[in-house]
């Protein structure tokens, strides 16, 4: 498993270079002057000249993408030109937000959507499922965002029970520990619920199909026969192997969840990545806008590592393979 | 397998009949015959323009009357009529980009999976890389980095949607240029593209036309995010997406401007996701939905 | 939204009073004594982009910074007079070309160090130079130098005499020299300290969460005493609706400026009390001379002609704002009160268009002239609503006479760019914050329009002389009568559409006194606002 380990670990890399390969394309794909994009309009012109040397954008292009390659990949993202502070710092303070949210709406994916779809399976062909389907097909296809406001407008508006903006109340360091926590917990409610429920409604369908599989097994059949009782064949049994083919989806998801959240973080005031990219794009501030989509990337590859991780713990026949070898 | 030279897809004589006598197919084919002649009758079926400012003073966030059946906006434009065009406007985009995402992705796909060996191994990487981003922020930054204008949103959304068809299309024909047809062809003295394009990629038309149907269930959300963000089809022009971005401000107290796009989108996507749903079943039966 | 606007030099001229040391911020007596306190939470759309006046080009920077660093004089209200701050006294030589401070010795800045005329001195050079980047550095042309005489004693010297003198010495903010001389000039943006800053304000510098919050504390030592209230938090919430609703639940104390959507339900908010007033933004439409569609003054007259001022005032502000007559404000005393206005006409506007060639012969439903169909681009910035919904309307207006108009919204900056330096727009629309001195030369002298702000490339001979005239010109009846026939002339000219002077509203909640935002800011003496101890919400920070 180690070896799996290391081999998936050693391949990551050369996805990192790709991934700064294509956004320095990406940067040098827009007409015009690309150092214009990284330099203050407001400057005067031999400012400019001199800016654009100490950056080293007036060097051949080949040497930039070596400079950038170095810089990027040890985290010198250069400084943002509207906030005045390094790129680093800003990503920083954003990024870890972002985790909770997608943590949170991966947890609420994870359990609701297994949740439903066993249900479904369990019940096949009822009302119970036939509503769980229509239900899932709504959540399944509806735009993220416009969930976020419905979202906004039953429970902060008409209800005002739960907040609609940002992570903490405004006083939240006066707050006792078990205040703090309440706190950001009622603030994470709403966003995480509008960003999970969309993919709830995808697992649950895959989750469906795959325990059906499962409960058309042979094994299944067996442990009926045996006697046992139904909740342990679901438990102990089925469950478990449905579970594995719904943990590749989760590395599957990864871009389509952040792409989620950054819309639900633009509804929501979220102080995560997605918020900071949408103003970097709306404000021009190309230095954040490129290292942060260089970041989406390197999420998205830890993610499937880690999803690689995970499968591997999961699925015996893996852990097999790999002690035979 | 099917060693004629000139392969149907699969299934293809019955199909339809298949198509009607699945449940979601049959919805799905409904709707959106529904929704395509929404997009083409637009000018009959909007009871006002959409542009037009009826009165901006008196008659801005009126709630829905019989005049205005789904009310006003802040210009005092009738609500029906600006989601109804909006139909037209992501419908439209939506299916050029879908167009331009599978062609390019089957031609991608297709020299990958044909002539396999380094370019395949080269292709896939980048198609690795490409879908390591997720798709929005890849959307934003093309938008970004170009001035916004319908046929940018075409070209971007296209650009960045045709990974997964390509190794949808890649695995086909892998499959299928294993089969025996493929060899007699080349004894044949055919051209590699003559094989590739007359007698491999009809047979994988079905399971790319399932991926097309759903490819725009996913463009008509991407586009509508864009156009939230304000990144998308600018306004005046209606787009779903910027209507429910106008509709912001007033969510509680003109809730309807927001909320009845949202809906339109909905009911929109629901629908090609049958559709294509119902056309998987016609033509991977394995797959078939229990 | 953001609400960014350019600031524009409209200056009121006058030598001010020195001697009047009557604070006006004293609380009435009805209110009962003021007592010290609780915490103000000042909701915002924008977070600062520094807490730096030199650097800070936004709304929320300059309000922040606004309570962390002082005036040498801080102006009334009534915007005409002004109050010691840091200099308590101050002085004309007799030929006026310079004007002595004499500072106060007990002001110390935020770190203990002592303030004094060498601050002053350094941050005059600091200001005008042009490699630190000040946006209006312009505004100090007219100072030459400004000296230390002894460490209270600073003289500025003029490089000639007019009105506007003083007001051009006080507008800037001292910063520190002991902090700020080690930081080369161009190194500035950069600088640790516009994230950090030492300032010598009632309120000093505690915290700032980026996007999120920005904290000052009292400043004990406060030279005018220490302000009534503990603190003060800038909470950020870029949606307005949020905002809205966060006030009207009591997560925020104060909205400095409602946008127009929010202003109606804000009024209904029982736990709030709202300030409206007229502001100092007027909002208009730019036509671009330079471009042959509107070098001809009969059809920018036209053009304004078919816009109904009046409707945008009753639909998009809600009636709460006025038409705006000219390029000088009501509270300004060189303002014209008689000036002749365009006023809205479409068949009007169309006879002028037809007398000038545009007629729509094709019958298309847009006016057209030697094959060419009239239309143009009108472009404005996309993060403020008020604009764009403006653009939209003037799209509808302007399309029923037959001219075709594209709105388009663009970034901030590039929109910026596009109006000062490159004049790359056809029309725009946009809006200037008046300060308090009149003078048109910065928008309306032919001068300007190389890379400053006369954005439409106006050009009148008689308009130029006019104001080189009344600038200089000491006698206050003889100037207010050049200016007065310079605005006659540039309304009658039409290089702009004059909009509207929105009605600012400023929501407080109900447990704050003392609370008087007047059309200068909303921030009117901050430091002398106070809530009584029953009511205090944030009292155990």
């Amino acid at each position: 498993m180690a070896s799996y380990l290391l081999r998936r670990i050693l391949l990551a890399i050369p996805l990192l270079l790709g991934i700064s390969t294509i956004v320095f394309v990406i940067l040098h794909l827009a007409p015009g002057d690309p150092t214009a994009l990284y330099i203050n309009p407001d400057v005067d012109v031999e400012i400019q000249d001199s800016i654009r040397h100490n950056l080293g954008l007036d060097q051949p292009l080949h040497l930039q993408y070596v400079r950038w390659l170095g810089s990027f990949l040890t985290g010198r993202f250069g400084h943002s030109l509207t906030q005045h502070r390094p790129v680093a710092d800003i990503l920083a303070s954003a990024l870890p937000n972002t985790v909770v949210l997608s943590l949170a709406s991966l947890v609420i994916m994870f359990v609701a959507g297994v949740a439903v779809g066993t249900v479904s399976a369990i019940r096949r062909g009822t009302f119970t499922d036939h509503t769980t389907t229509l239900v899932s097909l709504f959540f399944y296809s509806v735009p993220t965002f416009w969930l976020a406001l419905m979202l906004i407008l039953l429970f902060s508006e008409l209800l005002p029970i739960l907040p609609a903006a940002q992570a903490v109340s405004v006083d939240h360091a006066s707050l006792s520990l078990w205040g703090r926590i309440v706190d950001r917990f009622r603030h994470l409610i709403l966003p995480s619920l509008a960003l999970g429920l969309g993919g709830a409604a995808g697992i649950a369908r895959f989750a469906r199909g795959s325990m059906l599989d499962v409960l058309g097994q042979d094994y299944i059949r067996t442990a009926r026969a045996k006697g046992l009782p139904e909740r342990s064949v679901i438990w102990k049994h089925a469950l478990r192997n449905a579970l594995i083919p719904v943990i590749t989806l989760l590395g599957l998801y990864l871009p389509f969840l952040f792409s989620g959240a950054v819309l639900v973080e633009t509804v929501f005031s979220w102080p995560g990545m997605g918020r900071v990219i949408v103003t970097a794009i709306l404000q021009r501030d190309y230095p954040v806008v490129m290292a942060n989509t260089f970041l989406f990337g390197v999420m998205v590859i830890l993610g499937n590592l880690l999803a690689d991780v995970l499968y591997c713990l999961v699925d015996p026949r893996i852990r097999y393979a790999a002690r035979r070898a | 397998m099917a060693t004629r030279a000139y392969a149907m897809p699969a299934g293809h004589p019955g199909a339809f009949r298949r198509i009607a006598g699945s449940g979601t197919g049959r919805v799905g084919l409904v709707l959106v015959g529904i929704l395509c002649v929404i997009a083409l009758l637009n000018p009959v079926l909007a009871p006002h323009d959409p542009n037009e400012q009826i009165d901006i003073v008196t008659n801005r966030y009126s709630a829905p009357t019989s005049n205005h059946l789904l009310g006003t906006d802040k210009f005092g434009r009738d609500v029906l009529s600006r989601v109804l065009y909006g139909a037209r406007i992501s419908l439209g985009i939506s299916l050029a980009s879908v167009a331009l995402a599978i062609g390019l992705g089957t031609l991608v796909g297709a020299i990958a999976g044909y002539f396999g060996g380094r370019l395949d191994a080269v292709l896939m990487r980048g198609v690795d890389l490409l879908m390591a981003f997720p798709r929005l922020v890849l959307l934003l930054v093309l938008a970004a980095v170009f001035r916004p204008s319908i046929w940018l949103l075409v070209v971007v959304l296209g650009l960045t949607g045709w990974m997964g068809v390509s190794r949808l299309v890649r695995g086909q024909v892998l499959t299928l240029r294993e089969q025996t047809f493929v060899e007699a062809g080349r004894a044949l003295g055919f051209g590699h593209g003559r094989i590739l394009f007359y007698h491999i990629l009809p047979n994988a038309v079905g399971p790319i036309i399932v991926a097309a149907t759903l490819a725009m269930a996913d463009t008509i959300l991407m586009e509508a995010g864009l156009s939230f963000l304000g990144l998308g089809v600018q306004p005046p022009t209606a787009s779903w997406g910027n209507m429910i971005a106008g509709g912001r401000d007033m969510l509680l107290d003109a809730w309807w401007i927001a909320t009845f796009p949202g809906l339109a989108a909905v009911i929109t996507v629901i629908s090609f996701n049958l559709l294509g749903e119902g056309l998987r079943d016609v033509f991977d039966p394995r797959s078939r939905s229990r | 939204m953001l609400r960014i606007c350019l600031i524009c030099l409209l200056m009121l001229a006058l030598t001010p009073s020195c001697q009047r040391s009557q604070d006006r911020a004293e609380p009435a007596e009805e209110d009962g004594a003021p007592e010290y306190g609780d915490c103000l939470v000042v909701g915002t759309e924008a977070d600062a982009d520094a807490l730096n006046p030199l650097v800070s080009a936004a709304n929320t920077g300059s309000d922040v910074y606004g309570q962390l660093f002082c005036q040498l004089a801080r102006i009334q209200p009534n915007m005409k007079d002004f109050d010691p701050w840091l200099a308590s006294r101050w002085e004309f030589s007799e030929d006026r070309k310079t004007l002595t401070f004499h500072l106060r010795d007990d002001v110390t800045w935020h770190d203990g160090v002592k303030f004094t005329a060498h601050d002053v001195a350094f941050s005059f050079d600091l200001y005008s130079n042009e490699e630190a980047g000040y946006k209006t550095i312009r505004w100090l042309e007219d100072i030459e130098s400004v000296t230390a005489v002894d460490s209270f004693t600073v003289r500025f010297h003029f490089t000639q005499t007019y009105p506007d003198q003083f007001i051009d010495a006080w507008i800037f903010r001292p910063l520190p020299k002991h902090i700020l001389e080690s930081v080369p000039p161009a190194e500035m943006n950069r600088a640790e300290f516009n994230r950090n800053p030492i300032g010598n304000g009632p309120f000093r510098f505690a915290k700032w969460i980026p996007q999120q919050t920005i904290e000052l504390v009292a400043n004990e030592d406060y030279f005018l005493g220490r302000p009534y209230l503990d603190r003060l938090v800038w909470k950020i919430i870029p949606d307005a609706t949020s905002l809205a609703t966060q006030l009207g639940n009591g997560q925020i104390d104060l909205w400095p400026v409602v946008p127009a959507e929010q202003k109606s339900r804000v009024r209904k908010m029982a736990n709030v009390n709202v300030h409206s007033y007229p502001s100092r933004v007027y909002h208009f439409v730019c036509w671009q001379i330079a471009d042959p569609l509107f070098a001809s003054r009969n059809v920018r007259r036209a053009l304004t002609m078919a816009i109904d001022r009046q409707k945008l005032i009753d639909s998009l502000l809600e009636g709460m704002g006025q038409p705006a007559l000219g390029p000088l404000p009501s509270f300004l005393w060189a303002h014209n009160p008689d000036l002749p206005q365009i006023e809205f006409n479409p068949d009007q506007a169309r006879r002028i268009l037809a007398e000038e060639g545009w007629i729509d012969r094709d019958g298309d439903g847009w006016l057209d002239r030697d094959g060419r169909r009239f239309e143009f681009e009108i472009i404005t910035n996309g993060d403020n609503q008020i604009r764009a919904d403006i653009t939209v309307v003037v799209q509808d207006d302007l399309g029923r006479i037959g001219v075709k108009v594209t709105p388009r919204l663009i970034e901030w900056t590039v929109f910026v760019e596009r109006l000062t330096r490159k004049k790359d727009f056809q029309a725009a629309v946009s809006a200037w914050v008046s300060a308090i001195k009149v003078d048109l030369t910065t928008i309306w002298h032919s001068k300007s329009i190389q890379d400053r702000y006369n954005l439409g490339s106006y050009s009148n001979p008689a308009v130029d002389r006019l104001i080189d005239h009344a600038r200089v010109e000491m006698d206050r009846d003889k100037a207010a009568a050049l200016w007065s026939e310079a605005q006659r002339i540039i309304v009658d000219d039409a290089p702009y559409a004059f909009l509207f002077v929105t009605d600012e509203m400023t929501a407080v909640d109900k447990r704050v006194r003392n609370v008087h935002p007047t059309t200068y800011s909303w921030d009117t003496y901050l430091d002398r606002w106070w809530v009584p101890v029953e009511e205090q919400r944030y009292s155990n920070w």
